[in-house]
């Protein structure tokens, strides 16, 4: 191992971002080949530069941006409402303990059951489309944030509810200026976990009884068999989930700065 | 989230609330002393509402069903012979993906954690692939591998693959390299380290990834089924969500809820029992 990295070759290989450059582009091109190798069709498996070219060809041809802003828009508020409700029912858990055995067995089922078992019935409640798919990306997305806010806000040292008493805090200044900073690593974990199931839930949400969204156009592209524009719109969910993966994770770094400073 | 270590927010007396009256504050503490009455109480008076709810005629039972006709269609699903080929095809499914599943992630992830530039090298493709929504890829699976049981098997392996590869993965590069380096200090060969350090070692993450694994390959499944299948539970459940028969699908989405919740409980059981060992 140490003589390897000596090597010139070796040293540059041990930066990790050129591994990971290096790793990407092997992926790709390793998919690259493959059809060609297997002698495959390209509307068995497409290989990543016929991927590309239709994606391009269904952005001209104005297919994609209308779609986008669907996926976007159920998504961002999917999101915000899990964030919302859930931080505020996990506050209530963490401070009453009675609300918490209470909530338990609410919060036990939707993280047990497969949620999409109940797409059917979501979608004979708020009907097809928009508000079915932002209500199942919600109950996804809203389960660990609750249950991060709820241990997080459990997790805040007595001493620092002491203090705050000591100063005569009223209950709410207690609630913004000692439990929500105390908590907020944890809420932050839980949203984070949020960020990769209201995705799930916005996009199968679409694939399963919508008109519009990228999961949507899945679904029609397939049932057409068209595998390149279907792979097409795999790689845009794929890029949306990494751009937002990738922006939370430098948000919530930039969020928990202090606490970094204060170590 | 156990009830002993809890630490209680509210110890400390507020001048104003120590004025309060005396009765309802004692039940209200006692009832936090006991969490499996005021859970079972709350589960029971939301079944009770809905009952209400629905025999009112406030809820509409062709929607919101009822809990008495949920109980009828299992009891008519349970005597009935409908439900069995489902459960099989389902079955079926569930445990070739998820032990495909486990043994291909287990095998990968010990290379790519064990040995940096290959984990590194994968490191950008396998966070990527795993921060998608992966049930976006099964129509193509359809495509691929027909509408049977193919198609619901890579798609189980898939979910349950990229739950296990990311904890062993990150089980085999947290063991402790003190441990590892005594290891080599005592010239042990690299197959005594890998069985003795680094498999020890990494187990209780990898215990993680299974439970974590295997509510992704029940979800996976379920949903797999209920966009195209030839049979199996979610078929079933898609089949009676046409025909608005919420009892029946409210029913079967209880029955898999129940068996995903004991089986998750039943893997963290064992979970807890092959990391006692470590010192916390």
């Amino acid at each position: 191992m140490n003589a390897v990295l000596e090597h010139p070759v070796g040293r540059a290989l041990s930066s990790d971002r050129s591994l990971k450059v290096l790793g990407v582009a092997l992926f790709f091109g390793a998919w690259e080949l493959l059809p060609w190798v297997l002698g495959l069709d390209s509307f068995v498996l497409p290989p990543p530069s016929v991927i590309v070219v239709t994606l391009v060809n269904e952005i001209v041809a104005g297919r994609v941006t209308e779609h986008l802003l669907v996926t976007m828009a159920e998504y961002g508020l999917a999101l915000g409402l899990a964030a919302v409700i859930g931080i505020s029912l996990g506050m209530l858990a963490g401070r009453v303990r009675v609300f918490d055995y209470a909530l338990e067995p609410f919060v036990w089922f939707l993280y047990s059951t497969p949620l999409t078992a109940i797409y059917p019935l979501l979608i004979l409640w708020v009907g097809l489309g928009f508000n079915s798919v932002l209500l199942i990306a919600f109950l996804l997305a809203v389960v660990p944030v609750i249950v991060n806010t709820t241990v997080g806000v459990k997790n805040v040292p007595e001493p620092y509810l002491r203090v705050g008493h000591s100063f005569m805090a009223d209950r709410w200044q207690l609630l913004r200026k000692v439990v929500l900073p105390g908590s907020f690593p944890l809420v932050l974990a839980g949203i984070r976990l949020a960020t990769g199931r209201a995705l799930t839930g916005v996009v199968i949400g679409e694939m399963f009884g919508a008109n519009a969204g990228l999961g949507f156009r899945i679904a029609e592209n397939a049932a057409r068999i068209r595998v390149p524009e279907v792979f097409a719109y795999l790689l845009l969910i794929v890029a949306f989930g990494v751009v937002v993966t990738q922006a939370f994770g430098a948000l919530e770094a930039r969020l928990l700065r202090y606490q970094v400073r204060a170590r | 989230m156990s009830g002993s270590t809890v630490i209680t927010p509210t110890a400390p007396p507020v001048p104003d609330q120590a004025a309060a009256p005396a009765m309802g504050a004692r039940v209200w503490a006692q009832l936090g002393e006991r969490p499996r009455l005021v859970r079972t109480a709350s589960a029971l008076s939301f079944i009770a509402a809905w009952q209400v709810g629905s025999m009112t005629g406030f809820l509409d039972e062709r929607f919101y069903s009822s809990p008495t006709a949920v109980a009828a269609a299992g009891a008519e699903l349970f005597t009935g012979t409908d439900m069995l080929p489902h459960v099989v095809t389902t079955g079926t499914e569930l445990l070739v993906g998820y032990g495909l599943g486990v043994v291909a992630a287990v095998l990968v992830g010990f290379v790519l954690g064990y040995y940096r530039v290959i984990g590194t090298l994968a490191d950008p493709v396998v966070m990527a692939l795993y921060v998608t929504p992966r049930l976006a890829i099964y129509p193509v699976l359809v495509i691929w591998f027909g509408l049977g049981l193919g198609s619901k098997i890579v798609m189980v392996f898939l979910g349950t693959f990229f739950m296990v590869l990311i904890n062993t993965i990150s089980g085999v590069k947290d063991v402790d390299p003190s441990l590892i380096r005594a290891a080599r200090s005592f010239m042990a060969p690299r197959s005594f380290i890998l069985r003795k350090v680094m498999i020890p070692g990494a187990i209780p993450s990898i215990m993680t990834g299974l439970r974590q694994g295997f509510s992704q390959a029940i979800i996976a499944v379920i949903t797999a089924e209920m966009f195209v299948s030839l049979s199996g539970m979610g078929n079933l459940i898609s089949t009676y969500g046409q025909a608005m028969r919420t009892d029946a699908l409210l029913f079967l989405v209880l029955l898999v809820s129940s068996f995903a919740y004991l089986a998750i409980r039943g893997l963290s059981a064992v979970e807890r029992r092959l990391s006692s060992w470590r010192p916390s």
